[in-house]
C-alpha cells in the first residue's frame, strides 16, 4: 500500500472580528452602521490544497496552522495572517494555499461585507488504500521506432490522453480491471488493445503503430473526424468463466499448470483422483468438448490428471462455458472448454525451462525474421523413472504410473498488425501399463492403455477495412487409443484409430449500428478403424450396476469395423444491441447435416461379406442468449440452446454396440445474474436445466436383437445452480469461491424412474486465493468440498463354482454414495530476478492436512466387507522454472 | 499390517498414488467356518441338449465327519440381459419360489440327475450360439457370446436348504457351431473333443530335501504337529494333444476373428480348503502357457491346537470341468 500525504483542512471557526471592517462599496444606514449584525457567514467555495512541505513529510511530521483571513465583500481573500505558527515551512504552505481560497461573502445586516475569520489548516499524513491505477506509456512508429506526438489514447471508460512530443502519455485514476484502449491519429492505423489495471499499480505500456498507406493520404483524407476501425466483438457467452494464464498458474493444487484451473471453476465436478476427467453440469466426460484456438482436441489432461496436454507457456487463457453456448460450436451435449494460446513473441527471444517431481518442460518463442515469429514447447514425464528408484517393482502393479509427453509448435507470419497466417501443430502421448501376478491364473492381470493424438493446422485471420474480421482454420488430426488387457483368461482389447479433418471459417462484422453478426462454417469429419475383443460389459459403461473390482464377464466377442462420419454446419449469429447497449439479444442458428457410415450393419456370419450401413439426418439447432444490463453493476442473462452429439465410434460395433445408433440430443436452458459488488468483487449466479435424450444405453432385454447391444433409449436431466464470488486481481490478491448445487439423473428406458447419474455430485465448493506477498513471494491456498459420487450397493453375493469366484448381488442402482471429499491445498513460490532472466521456485502441497479422502468403495473377495480406496495423501511437489 | 498395506503406504508416501491407496482385507477364503458348496461337478462334463447328466455337489462343513447338509437343485432357464455383468441372471441364484418360470426344479440331495433342456426350451438357444426363438414377430435375437474357450454353459442353482444360500454351478453345453461355413463347421466337428472332468491324481507332501510322499487316502490321515508348515503338491494327468484326458486337455477353438481353427490348451486351477489351519493361497494353478506342467504347490500351516482337520482340493479346467478330492489331517503335538 502506498503511503501518501493528504492535507485535510477545515475551518476552526468563523469568527467575526471584534469590529467588522466597514465595507467600502456598500452604503450603510446609520442604524446598520451603529449595530452591525452578521446575517450570513462566509462560505468557502474554492478550496486549494496546500503543498505538504517535503522536508516535513519526509520526517512524518504533522501540524496545524491557524491563520486569520481577511475576506473582501466580493469573497476574495485580501490578507492572511498567521496567528498560530507550526513553523516556517507549514506556515508558508498554508498561507500560499489560503490566499487562493474564494468565498461567498459574508453578509452584515443582509449586505455583503468584508470580514475576518480564523481558519485552522491541518497537515495530516494519512494511510490510504489505493483505489485506482496509473497508466503511462510510449507510442512509437512501428517501422522506425520514432516517438509519435499527438496520438489520442482513449479508454473505454471515457478517459483520454494525448501523447507529448516525446510520444509519452499519462493517465491517473484509472479504475481497476480490464479496459479497452484505443490509439488513434488521423494518419495512423487505428490500434486497440486490452489492458488489465490493478489498483495502486502503474501500468507502463509501449505501443507501436503504423501509418496509413500513402495513397490514402494522397487522397486527401484529412477529415478532422477520426475513424477508428475495430472488429466488433460478440457479446460474451451468457455463462462462462475465463481465467488468465498468469492467475491460473498461481493457484494451489495446479502445480503451475494453467489448464488445471478448469477443475476449480463453477459447474465442474471434482474428478476422481487419477482420472483426469472433466465433468461439467452433470454431463458425461465425453460430452464436454475441448477446443484450442477453435481446433478440437480429444482430451484436456494426461492420464492420471497430473498435467494438461498443453504447455502452460503456450496458454493465454482458458474459458469454461458449461452450457448455453452460441452457434459457433456444437456436436457436444455438455460444456465447452476453450483454450486461447499466446501470440508468438515478436520483440525478442523468450524461453523457459521447468522441472519438478512429475515432469520436465521447455518452451521458446521469438522472432525469426521480419514479420515471422515462432513458438515451440514440449514436456515429458519422469514420474515413472523417479519412482522406479525409490519403490519396488511390485508397487507399479498396484499403482500404475502414467508416462506421457506433449509438444506444440507454431510459426506465424504477420505482415500487418491486423492480419496473420500461422502454421502449427501439437502432439500428445500417454500410456500406462501394469501387470498383477497371482497364484491363481484367474486373477493374473495385464493392462495397457495408451492415447496419442496429433494435430496440424493452418490459420489465417485478418481484420478488414470495413471493421470485419475473417478467420479461416483448416486442420488435420490423428488419434489413436488402445486398451489391451487380460483378466485371467478373459481378454479385453479396444483399439480405435481416427483421422480427423476440420475446417472452421467465419466472418464477423457490424451489419448495422446496433447489430454485430457472425456467419461461419464449422466442418468436421472423421474416419475410424476400430477393433474390439472381450466382453460386451468390459469396459463398463455409465449406468452399469457393478461393484468396483468385479471381474469382467468371461463371455467374449470380437469385432473389427470402420466408420466414417462428418457434418458441415453453417451457422449465423447476431448480437442486437438495444436500449442504449443495455440489452443484448443474441439469436443464433446452426444447421447441422450429419452422416455416419459403418462398415458392418450386423456381425459377420460365415463367409458372407459384411454389409455396411449409412445413416444421415439434418437438424436445426437454435440458440438464443439475452443479456440485460439493468445498471452499471447489475446484469441479468438467459440462454437457450439445442445441441446434438454423434454416437461414439466405439459404440457403432455390430457386436458390441449398435451400428445404427442415432445422435443424442440435449436442450440447455439457463438464466442468472451478474453483480459487481465493488470495483474488484463480483458475484455471478446461474440457474440451469439440461435435458438430454436418445442417449446410448445398454439394451435391457434378455433377448436383444442382433446388433442392438446398445439402444438410443437413454434420457437424462441435470438441474441446479452455480455461484461464483470472484475477486479480480487487485493489490496482489485474487481468488474466488465457486459453489455448485445440482442433481444429475438418467433413466435407461423411457417411462422408468430416474436414477442418479454416475457422475452426480450434489455439492461442489471450491474456494481459492492467491496473494502477492512482495519481494517475489507468492502464496496461495485452495479448499475443496464435494459430495461423493453415487455407487450401487452390494447387498449379497453368491459363489460361482465354475470360476471359483464370488459374484456380487447388487441393490438399487446408484443408491449410496462415496463419503464426501474435503481437501486443503497450499502453494508457496518465490521468484528470483536474475540478470536477464528469472527463476521461480515453488512448493505445491496437495492435501495439506493429510486427510483420508475416500475415492472408491472396494470389497473383499466374498463381498462381505467393504472399505474405501483412499485418495492422494499429503503430496508435496517441489518445482523450479527458469524464464528469460 | 499385511505386506500389501505396507507397500501401499510406501507407494502413497512416494507419490505413486495415481489412483489412490488400495485397502487390504484379511480374507480366509480357504477356511471352512460354515457349510459351503465348493464345487458342482457334472458327469459328463460337456453335454448336448437332451443329454442326461449327473450333478454332484461338494459341500464342505466345519465338522470333519459331520452330516451333509440338504441341498436343493434347479436348472436356470432365464437368459442374462446385457446389462448384467455377472455370469448369470440374478433371478437364478434366488430361491426357486422367488423366480417362478425361471428355474426347473431338479430335486434335492447331494447328487441329482438332470436333462439338459432341449424342448420346449433349447439350452443352445438360451445359453448357446444358436439364435434364440423369435419373439412377438421380431427377427431372431442375439446369440450368447462364448467364453474364451468357445464354451457355453447351462446354469445350475444349488441351494443349501439350511440357510437358503444358493451357489451357481454349470454344465458345459455341446452345441452345433454357429456362424461357420460348411467347411469350417466340418473341420470343427471333426477336431473338437468334448471336455472331460479333470481329476487330481495325487496329493503329495514335499519335504525339504526335494522328495515327496503321498498324502494317505481315507481312512488314513496326514500327520501334522500344531503350527507345522507343510508343502503340498497336487498333480493331474499329463495330456497329449487331441486326446481326451483328465488333465490340461488340448482342444480346438474357432477364432471368429481370423476364421481359423486354433489349437488351445486348458488352464488348470486348484482351490484349497480346510476346516483349520491356513493355506498360503486359496487358489493355485497353471495357465494355458504352462499346460506342460501338471502340478501345483501350496503351503498349508497346521492349526496351533490339536484337532482333526479336513482338507479339500477342487480341480477345475478352463472348459468348466471340475472334480474334487479330500483327505484328513490329524494335528497332534
Amino acid at each position: 500500500m502506498r503511503r501518501i500525504a493528504l492535507i485535510s483542512c477545515f475551518a476552526l471557526a468563523a469568527v467575526v472580528s471584534a469590529r467588522p471592517v466597514l465595507a467600502q462599496n456598500a452604503p450603510q444606514t446609520g442604524e446598520d452602521a451603529a449595530h452591525p449584525r452578521l446575517t450570513r457567514p462566509p462560505r468557502l467555495t474554492k478550496f486549494v490544497q496546500a503543498e505538504y512541505p517535503e522536508t516535513e513529510k519526509a520526517s512524518g511530521r504533522t501540524a496545524s496552522v491557524v491563520v486569520q483571513i481577511a475576506i473582501s465583500a466580493t469573497g476574495t481573500v485580501d490578507a492572511v495572517k498567521v496567528i498560530e505558527s507550526a513553523g516556517p515551512a507549514f506556515d508558508q504552505a498554508a498561507v500560499a494555499a489560503v490566499q487562493q481560497f474564494l468565498f461567498e461573502p459574508a453578509e452584515v445586516n443582509n449586505r455583503p461585507s468584508p470580514i475576518r475569520i480564523n481558519y485552522r489548516y491541518d497537515f495530516v499524513i494519512k494511510e490510504e488504500a489505493p483505489t485506482t491505477a496509473q497508466f503511462t506509456g510510449l507510442v512509437q512508429n512501428h517501422d522506425k521506432g520514432e516517438a509519435l506526438a499527438g496520438v489520442s489514447i482513449a479508454l473505454d471508460n471515457g478517459m483520454t490522453a494525448v501523447t507529448d512530443q516525446a510520444g509519452r502519455f499519462e493517465l491517473d485514476g484509472v479504475e481497476p480491471g480490464k479496459h479497452r484502449v484505443v490509439l488513434s491519429r488521423s494518419d495512423l492505423k487505428a490500434l486497440q488493445s486490452e489492458e488489465n489495471f490493478e489498483a495502486g499499480k502503474k501500468l507502463d505500456a509501449t505501443y507501436e503503430v503504423e501509418f496509413n498507406a500513402p495513397e490514402k493520404q494522397a487522397e486527401g483524407d484529412t477529415d478532422d473526424l477520426e475513424i477508428v476501425i475495430i472488429a466488433p466483438t460478440l457479446t460474451k457467452q451468457v455463462v462462462s468463466t475465463k481465467v488468465d494464464a498468469e492467475q491460473a498458474r498461481r493457484v494451489a493444487g495446479t502445480q503451475g499448470d494453467v489448464l488445471k484451473i478448469v477443475e476449480n471453476l463453477p459447474g465442474v465436478a471434482r474428478a476422481t483422483a487419477g482420472s483426469g476427467q472433466v465433468v461439467v453440469w452433470g454431463a458425461a466426460p465425453q460430452d464436454t468438448r475441448v477446443y484450442v484456438d477453435g481446433m478440437r482436441i480429444p482430451l484436456l489432461y494426461h492420464y492420471g490428471g497430473f498435467r494438461s496436454v498443453i504447455h502452460s507457456d503456450m496458454v493465454r487463457s482458458v474459458e469454461l462455458i458449461p452450457g448455453g453456448y452460441g452457434a459457433q460450436y456444437g456436436r457436444g451435449l455438455g460444456g465447452l472448454i476453450k483454450v486461447d494460446t499466446r501470440d508468438p513473441a515478436t520483440d525478442r527471444l523468450h524461453g523457459s525451462g521447468a522441472v519438478d517431481l512429475i515432469d520436465a518442460a521447455a518452451a521458446a518463442t521469438g522472432p525469426v525474421a521480419d514479420h515471422v515469429s515462432f513458438a515451440v514447447a514440449g514436456r515429458r514425464s519422469h514420474l515413472d523413472a523417479v519412482l522406479g528408484q525409490v519403490t519396488s517393482k511390485d508397487v507399479a502393479a498396484f499403482f500404475p504410473i502414467p508416462k506421457y509427453y506433449d509438444g506444440q509448435a507454431r510459426v506465424r507470419y504477420q505482415p500487418a498488425k491486423n492480419s496473420y497466417l500461422e502454421l502449427g501443430g501439437m502432439l500428445s502421448s500417454d500410456n500406462v501399463a501394469r501387470t498383477v501376478s497371482n497364484s491363481d491364473p484367474a486373477y493374473r492381470k495385464q493392462e495397457k492403455q495408451s492415447m496419442d493424438f496429433q494435430r496440424v493446422y493452418f490459420r489465417y485471420e485478418t481484420e478488414t477495412s470495413d471493421a470485419g474480421k475473417v478467420s479461416v482454420l483448416p486442420w488435420l488430426g490423428w488419434d489413436r487409443s488402445t486398451l489391451t488387457g487380460r483378466f485371467g483368461g478373459t481378454p479385453t482389447v479396444l483399439e480405435v484409430d481416427t483421422r480427423d479433418y476440420g475446417f472452421r471459417a467465419s466472418y464477423r462484422g457490424r451489419a448495422a449500428p446496433f447489430l454485430t453478426a457472425e456467419v461461419g462454417l464449422d466442418l468436421e469429419a472423421a474416419s475410424h478403424s476400430a477393433r474390439r475383443v472381450g466382453s460386451v460389459t468390459s469396459p463398463p459403461r455409465e449406468g452399469d450396476a457393478r461393484a468396483f473390482g468385479q471381474p469382467p464377464s468371461d463371455q467374449v466377442n470380437v469385432d473389427t469395423w470402420n466408420t466414417a462420419e462428418g457434418s458441415a454446419a453453417p451457422y449465423v449469429e447476431g448480437d442486437f444491441a438495444l436500449l442504449d447497449d443495455k440489452l443484448h439479444v443474441v439469436p443464433g442458428l446452426r444447421l447441422e447435416p450429419q452422416f455416419t457410415s459403418v462398415s458392418k450393419r450386423v456381425p459377420t456370419l460365415g463367409v458372407f461379406a459384411p454389409v455396411g450401413v449409412y445413416t444421415s439426418d439434418t437438424a436445426l439447432e437454435p440458440r438464443l442468449a439475452v443479456r440485460y444490463a439493468m445498471s452499471g453493476s447489475v446484469t441479468f442473462k438467459a440462454a437457450f440452446g439445442q445441441y446434438r452429439q454423434a454416437a461414439q465410434p466405439e459404440d457403432l460395433s455390430a457386436a458390441f454396440g449398435n451400428s445404427t445408433l442415432q445422435s443424442s440430443r440435449a436442450t440447455h436452458l439457463l438464466f442468472g445474474g451478474a453483480f459487481d459488488l465493488s470495483r474488484s468483487l463480483s458475484l455471478e449466479t446461474t440457474v440451469f436445466r439440461i435435458t438430454s435424450e436418445r442417449l446410448a444405453v445398454r439394451n435391457p432385454s434378455s433377448s436383444p436383437l442382433v446388433a442392438e447391444a446398445l439402444v438410443n433409449d437413454g434420457q437424462g436431466r441435470s438441474y441446479g445452480a452455480q455461484f461464483l464470488l470472484r475477486r479480480e486481481l487487485a493489490s496482489g490478491l485474487f481468488g474466488w469461491v465457486a459453489y455448485t448445487v445440482l442433481r444429475s439423473e438418467r433413466r435407461d428406458t423411457p417411462g422408468s424412474d430416474y436414477r442418479l447419474f454416475d457422475y452426480d455430485q450434489t455439492h461442489v465448493l471450491t474456494a481459492l486465493a492467491s496473494y502477492d506477498l512482495g519481494k517475489g513471494f507468492d502464496v496461495g491456498v485452495r479448499g475443496r468440498y464435494a459430495t461423493g459420487y453415487p455407487r450401487t450397493p452390494v447387498v449379497g453375493s453368491y459363489f460361482d463354482t465354475r470360476s471359483a469366484t464370488y459374484q456380487p448381488l447388487l441393490g438399487a442402482k446408484n443408491s449410496i454414495r462415496i463419503p464426501d471429499f474435503v481437501e486443503l491445498d497450499a502453494r508457496l513460490s518465490k521468484r528470483f530476478k536474475l540478470k536477464q532472466s528469472s527463476l521461480e521456485l515453488y512448493l505445491d502441497v496437495q492435501n495439506v492436512t493429510n486427510r483420508d479422502n475416500p475415492e472408491e468403495i472396494a470389497y473383499n473377495a466374498d463381498y462381505t466387507q467393504r472399505r474405501y480406496i483412499q485418495g492422494l495423501p499429503l503430496l508435496p511437489v517441489l518445482g523450479a522454472k527458469w524464464e528469460f | 499390517m499385511g505386506i500389501l498395506r505396507l507397500r501401499g503406504l510406501v507407494a502413497c508416501g512416494a507419490l505413486v498414488c495415481s489412483v489412490g491407496c488400495v485397502p487390504t482385507f484379511d480374507d480366509h477364503l480357504s477356511l471352512i467356518e460354515s457349510p459351503k458348496v465348493l464345487a458342482v461337478s457334472s458327469e459328463p462334463a460337456e453335454a448336448a441338449p437332451g443329454d442326461e447328466v449327473q450333478l454332484t455337489a461338494l459341500v464342505a462343513t466345519p465338522d470333519v465327519n459331520g452330516a451333509q447338509p440338504e441341498l436343493s437343485w434347479g436348472l436356470c432357464i432365464a437368459r442374462k440381459p446385457l446389462t448384467e455383468l455377472g455370469p448369470v441372471n440374478p433371478v437364478c441364484v434366488q430361491a426357486a419360489d422367488r423366480a417362478p418360470g425361471s428355474i426347473i426344479p431338479l430335486g434335492t440331495g447331494a447328487s441329482v440327475k438332470a436333462t439338459v433342456p432341449s424342448n420346449p426350451v433349447d439350452a443352445c438357444r438360451l445359453f448357446g450360439p444358436s439364435l434364440p426363438e423369435p419373439m412377438n414377430g421380431e427377427p431372431a435375437g442375439r446369440p450368447v457370446d462364448p467364453d474364451p474357450t468357445g464354451g457355453y454353459y447351462q446354469p445350475v442353482g444349488v441351494t443349501l436348504l439350511e440357510d437358503s444360500v444358493t451357489s451357481l454351478g454349470a454344465v458345459r453345453l455341446f452345441c452345433p457351431p454357429s456362424g461357420l461355413d460348411q467347411d469350417e463347421a466340418g473341420a470343427f466337428n471333426t477336431s473338437y473333443k468334448r471336455n472331460l472332468n479333470p481329476i487330481i491324481d495325487s496329493v503329495r507332501l514335499k519335504d525339504d530335501s526335494g522328495g515327496s510322499s503321498a498324502v494317505p487316502e481315507e481312512p488314513g490321515t496326514l500327520q501334522a504337529i500344531p503350527g507345522q508348515v507343510m508343502q503340498l503338491e497336487a498333480s493331474w494327468a499329463s495330456c497329449t494333444d487331441g486326446t481326451p484326458c483328465s488333465g490340461a486337455e488340448s482342444y480346438v477353438l474357432f477364432n471368429s476373428d481370423s476364421r481359423q481353427l486354433e489349437q488351445k490348451h486348458e488352464s488348470i486351477r486348484v482351490s484349497w480348503f480346510a476346516t483349520g489351519g491356513r493355506f498360503e493361497n486359496a487358489v493355485t494353478g497353471r495357465d494355458e502357457s504352462e499346460f506342460a506342467i501338471s502340478n501345483t504347490d501350496n503351503t498349508w500351516t497346521a492349526p496351533m491346537d490339536a484337532q482333526a482337520v479336513r482338507l479339500w482340493l477342487v480341480i477345475r479346467d478352463a472348459r468348466g470341468g471340475q472334480t474334487f478330492k479330500s483327505f484328513v489331517a490329524s494335528v497332534e503335538p
